[in-house]
């Protein structure tokens, strides 16, 4: 009987700390099924981060990838793999079963400022699918692909 | 998307392509096309970015100005098509038959995956082409840099005025393949074939060589910086490399010397070029009298109309070195490698020996060619008079009109017939 008042207990505090932290908020109600604003908001939120680390970054990547330095191997382009709450891949799939899309992701603010940015270094931005892996059908990806320069 | 809608897609797109109505570009990016049958259609500008094509057959498919960013093409029969200025960054391309296809300004540079949220390196994502048939290809001004055609065969391709920095050629087949003006800094060609292939005005700098082949080769004037040709098969090799592509303190004892010669020694410092590396240089004309060159290598080196009066030359490599009308008197030859070299109308003749005073002591310095190697040497018309040629090795060398007297050919390798040509 003492053994089932404990595990009642754990059990109610599991829960409560799923209730605080939002992104676990969000994975638990993902499993019981329709999408909630409050997980799309999670995603979103988990991108806008790394849109904005990316847009720290990209002047530095993208000197470090063309061909401006003796020895450097010119390269055509940049991508940046995005990662769910949890630092998974982030797939079309997953986006889709939380009724979001690109043209979402596109008209949050951090896309906006990293578009910015892109167009103050003459740089073009855009979001991508890719296959990546050896199977393909698998592994749908999403990534921020930044290139433009020749 | 069934075949049938991709068929629908494509109908629009060649009624977009002109200007009819009811027509609209083709998007198939990231769809799986794997497998289709896309021969001899009109794909001038369609959007393919990531879509999987492996193994299809787009044979004489014109796919001009299209988007296949980051595609699958792997095993993709493309033979005949055009893929001019085709955007194929990050493509997958193995084991696919390019042949005869033309690939003018196609772009299948390389790209990095960046992870934003940890700062470690970026990864490099190669366009791969490994294992691919290309031969007879158009890739003129293309930008491969950094691609992977690894054991790839291109026999004959038109690569001139590409980008292939950095690449990966390794195994791969570029007999008779036009490379001139091509940027082929820091490639990996190790085990690559570049028979007969044209590479005058290429940039090899840096490239890793390793049993590459390049019999027949013309490399004249390409830049052949920090490369060890040593690791090359050259034989037949037409190549010169310019004062330009020596290390700079090899070019500062180059002109220290040339001021020691012009000031007779009062200024200026003779050349120390012991074991110094010269190969395939062009130093028509230079004035190289009094140098300390032993076991220099000068294989393949340009040297007409030099000067090597006195030179130290003793154990130096200078096998198919073009030494016509050189001058040479006095010269230390001592165990040289000279086969197949040019010595044509060269000057081996001895020195006067000069007193303190300056006036001639009727002594004389004879050139030493004792024990030096001069198989299939063209000698023809040279000055050999007084030379010391014990144990030289002259098998094959032409001797028509070459002068001898007083040469010292004990146990020399040369017969009858030979010395029946020269001009004692």
């Amino acid at each position: 009987m003492a053994k089932g008042i404990d595990k009642r207990k754990i059990e109610s505090k599991r829960k409560r700390r799923q209730m605080l932290d939002p992104s676990r908020r969000a994975l638990a109600q993902a499993k019981t099924g329709e999408p909630t604003r409050l997980e799309r908001e999670t995603m979103l939120e988990t991108l806008g981060g790394q849109l904005a680390r990316i847009d720290m970054r990209v002047a530095q990547d993208v000197d470090n990838v063309r061909h401006t330095r003796r020895g450097a191997l010119p390269l055509g382009f940049l991508m940046y793999p995005l990662k769910g709450p949890k630092g998974e891949e982030l797939t079309d799939v997953a986006i889709g079963g939380l009724g979001l899309s690109s043209d979402d992701i596109e008209a949050s603010e951090h896309f906006k400022t990293l578009n910015a940015t892109c167009g103050r270094l003459n740089l073009k931005l855009r979001l991508d699918h890719r296959y990546l892996a050896d199977h393909p059908e698998l592994t749908r990806s999403l990534f921020v692909v930044i290139d433009g320069w020749t | 998307m069934t075949p049938q809608q991709v068929l629908d897609v494509i109908g629009r797109h060649e009624l977009w392509l002109q200007r009819q109505q009811g027509g609209s570009r083709a998007n198939l990016s990231g769809l799986n096309l794997s497998g289709f049958q896309l021969n001899q259609l009109n794909l001038q500008s369609a959007r393919l970015s990531g879509a999987n094509l492996s193994r299809s057959i787009m044979t004489g498919t014109d796919l001009s100005y299209s988007d296949m960013f980051c595609a699958n093409l792997d095993s993709a029969d493309l033979r005949d098509a055009t893929l001019m200025r085709s955007d194929m960054r990050g493509a997958r391309v193995r084991g696919a038959n390019f042949t005869g296809a033309d690939l003018t300004e196609a772009d299948l540079r390389g790209g990095a995956l960046v992870a934003a949220i940890a700062s470690g390196p970026a990864t490099l994502i190669r366009s791969d082409l490994s294992h691919s048939a290309m031969d007879e290809a158009t890739l003129r001004s293309a930008n491969l840099s950094g691609a992977d055609l690894s054991n790839s065969t291109m026999v004959g391709a038109n690569l001139e005025n590409a980008l292939l920095c950095g690449a990966l050629l390794s195994g791969v087949n570029l007999a008779g393949a036009r490379l001139k003006g091509a940027d082929l800094s820091g490639a990996n060609l190790s085990d690559a074939s570049l028979e007969g292939a044209e590479l005058a005005g290429a940039n090899l700098s840096g490239c890793i060589l390793g049993n590459t082949r390049l019999q027949r080769a013309d490399l004249m004037g390409a830049n052949l910086e920090a490369l060890d040709l040593g690791k090359a098969d050259l034989t037949g090799a037409k190549l010169s490399r310019s004062e330009k592509s020596l290390s700079r303190p090899v070019r500062e004892i180059l002109r220290d010397h040339q001021v020691w010669i012009s000031e007779n020694g009062r200024r200026g410092t003779r050349a120390q070029l012991v074991k110094a590396d010269l190969s395939f240089v062009d130093f028509n004309d230079i004035n190289l009298s009094g140098a300390e060159m032993d076991r220099a290598i000068l294989r393949g080196a340009r040297l007409v109309k030099s000067q090597f009066v006195m030179t130290d030359l003793a154990g130096a490599d200078l096998r198919e070195a073009d030494l016509a009308q050189a001058v040479m008197d006095g010269v230390n030859l001592v165990d040289a490698d000279l086969s197949g070299a040019r010595l044509s109308e060269a000057m081996l003749g001895a020195v006067d020996i000069k007193g303190p005073d300056g006036k001639k002591t009727g002594r004389k310095w004879p050139a030493n060619l004792a024990g030096a190697k001069l198989v299939n040497a063209d000698l023809t018309g040279a000055d050999l008079r007084h030379a010391n040629l014990t144990n030289a090795d002259l098998t094959g060398a032409k001797l028509g009109g070459a002068k001898l007297e007083g040469a010292n050919l004990h146990q020399a390798r040369v017969d009858q017939s030979q010395l029946a040509q020269a001009d004692k």
